[in-house]
């Protein structure tokens, strides 16, 4: 096919990705590059440079509109985004030493098994007045509008949420896959954040972090004009649009959406890995 | 005593060191202070006390028979309610979740944290219209880029299956903005995709500003590591 069709086609594909992304916080690039890769025949080179553009435009379109509306919460990105960049770090220097087929099946078992946690419906307003001192020092705790006016909410376990952000930094850095996946993971089941407090916080993150990526993606060529523009194009009217729809969405729902990418996640990567892919 | 001009609104979250005491006077003409929501109703000519204890909460006295609610850090507020014949405190205890209006000009005793609070969502505020314009931007130089790129190149086939690795375009920002000049297409979608990348880096530098404002230090030392990652990522990509 020519250009002209190839870039409606990839736009298309890129504004769904941006609305998924945008409504679970995941970023996009779970749609993106097994559309690149396996419908349109992309280098996967191509695929990653293109899904880390859709990532950042996903961030920071639907990231603007939750902020606007009061659901992010700034100080816990700003706190989980250390953890995030440390994770990186040590992702980047343990990289020599570690088998990725090992852990790419131990995270495929993780991500199936969060799947199965988020689908769990939890109470999104639990009554609870231990708070962690270190909550209250970095002044994490917030309020979201809901139907009802603003909910307030208390965050638990900083600690916890951190190393699993380092955590989650480091499996991003080695294997690849979006980290939006572990944010909220991390803010939901450690710091039992309202969830969609959690979705919009990583939503912020995620920009940032691919933001860290963007350097070497450059230098090393993997970022190409031509594929990038209908990508970026489509995937910014697409994160708008998620926006909207999430703030009248029902929890639970999206819940079940998060689920199932979760789980489509961890079957590609199982896949990938058997069949020796990058 | 700081006055509030207009910000007192809806949506803040109080909180408190730990040994302070906030005294709300609330002005009797202020009748959107009371919550429907609150389980203080309006008591008529019943004065009353409300206390929240801190740690668990904030704490607010009100003087008058208005209702006030506040929550955020609490999940519990107190409230004596003083009978005017015996004039003996009752205490009952209730959970308050919702945090509503205050009057226009209600004072608040020797508390800066509220301000900071304000500025807390205007910083929010703020870079909201950062990333939305920083974002708008880039996509329309893209937009710009893409539609003379289509032109030209838009009836020849797409093969993306083959990896060029070129990145000399890239390779410094001069080389850009010659493109650009010259009108060409590539040079301009990368422009739009520079400026792309930079947000997020531009939002994460004007949050460090902020709170460097806000005389946060803790907040300054967080986003200023995050910052430097950041750099350091991005020239190290190069060096």
């Amino acid at each position: 096919m020519n250009i002209l069709e190839f870039s409606l086609l990839v736009w298309l594909g890129s504004f769904l990705a941006g609305f998924l992304g945008s409504l679970t916080g995941l970023g996009g690039g779970v749609v993106i590059v097994p559309l690149l890769t396996s419908v349109f025949g992309v280098d996967i080179r191509y695929a990653i440079g293109a899904s880390l553009v859709s990532v950042i435009a996903t961030s920071c379109g639907a990231a603007s509109a939750y902020l606007k509306e009061g659901y992010t919460n700034l100080r816990i990105g700003m706190f989980l985004e250390v953890a995030t960049i440390i994770g990186a770090l040590v992702g980047a220097l343990i990289a020599a030493f570690v088998s990725v087929k090992a852990l790419t099946v131990v995270l495929a078992i993780v991500l199936l098994y969060s799947a199965y946690l988020s689908w769990k419906p939890r109470p999104e307003h639990p009554n609870s007045e231990q708070s962690d001192p270190l909550v209250t020092h970095l002044r994490l705790n917030g309020a979201y509008p809901t139907p009802d006016g603003l909910m307030s909410y208390q965050v638990h376990s900083a600690p916890a949420g951190f190393g699993l952000m380092v955590l989650a930094g480091v499996l991003s850095g080695l294997l690849g896959i979006g980290s939006g996946g572990f944010k909220v993971l991390a803010m939901d089941q450690a710091m039992r954040i309202p969830f969609k407090v959690s979705t919009t916080t990583s939503n912020f993150m995620i920009g940032v972090t691919a933001a860290a990526s963007a350097g070497v993606y450059f230098a090393r060529g993997y970022i190409e004009p031509g594929l990038s523009m209908p990508v970026m194009l489509g995937v910014l009217p697409g994160a708008l649009l998620g926006a909207k729809v999430l703030v009248g969405a029902n929890t639970q729902i999206l819940r079940i959406i998060f689920s199932l990418v979760l789980v489509v996640m961890a079957l590609k990567m199982v896949y990938n890995s058997l069949i020796g892919g990058v | 005593m700081h006055q509030l001009d207009s910000d007192c609104r809806r949506g803040f979250d109080v909180a408190l060191p730990e040994s302070k005491v906030i005294a709300l006077p609330l002005k009797q003409e202020a009748p959107e202070c009371v919550s429907d929501r609150t389980v203080l109703a309006k008591l008529g000519s019943l004065k009353f006390s409300i206390s929240v204890s801190l740690r668990k909460g904030v704490s607010v006295s009100v003087s008058d028979s208005q209702a006030l609610a506040i929550s955020g850090a609490s999940a519990l507020v107190r409230f004596a309610k003083q009978d005017a014949v015996a004039s003996k405190e009752v205490e009952v205890e209730n959970h308050v979740n919702a945090i509503d209006k205050l009057p226009n000009d209600c004072t608040v005793a020797g508390e800066e944290n509220l301000t900071e609070l304000l500025s807390d969502r205007q910083l929010e505020q703020f870079i909201s219209h950062l990333l939305k314009y920083g974002v708008f931007l880039a996509s329309a130089i893209v937009l710009v880029g893409g539609i003379l790129y289509l032109i030209r190149y838009g009836a020849e086939p797409a093969n993306y299956q083959f990896f060029r690795g070129e990145s000399s375009v890239f390779s410094s920002p001069k080389d850009v903005m010659t493109a650009v000049l010259s009108g060409q297409c590539y040079g301009i979608i990368q422009l739009g995709l520079l400026i792309l990348v930079a947000t997020p880096i531009a939002r994460v530098a004007f949050s460090m500003l902020a709170f460097l404002r806000q005389r946060d230090f803790t907040y300054v030392m967080l986003t200023l590591f995050v910052l430097s990652g950041l750099i350091y990522s991005l020239v190290g990509a190069y060096v």
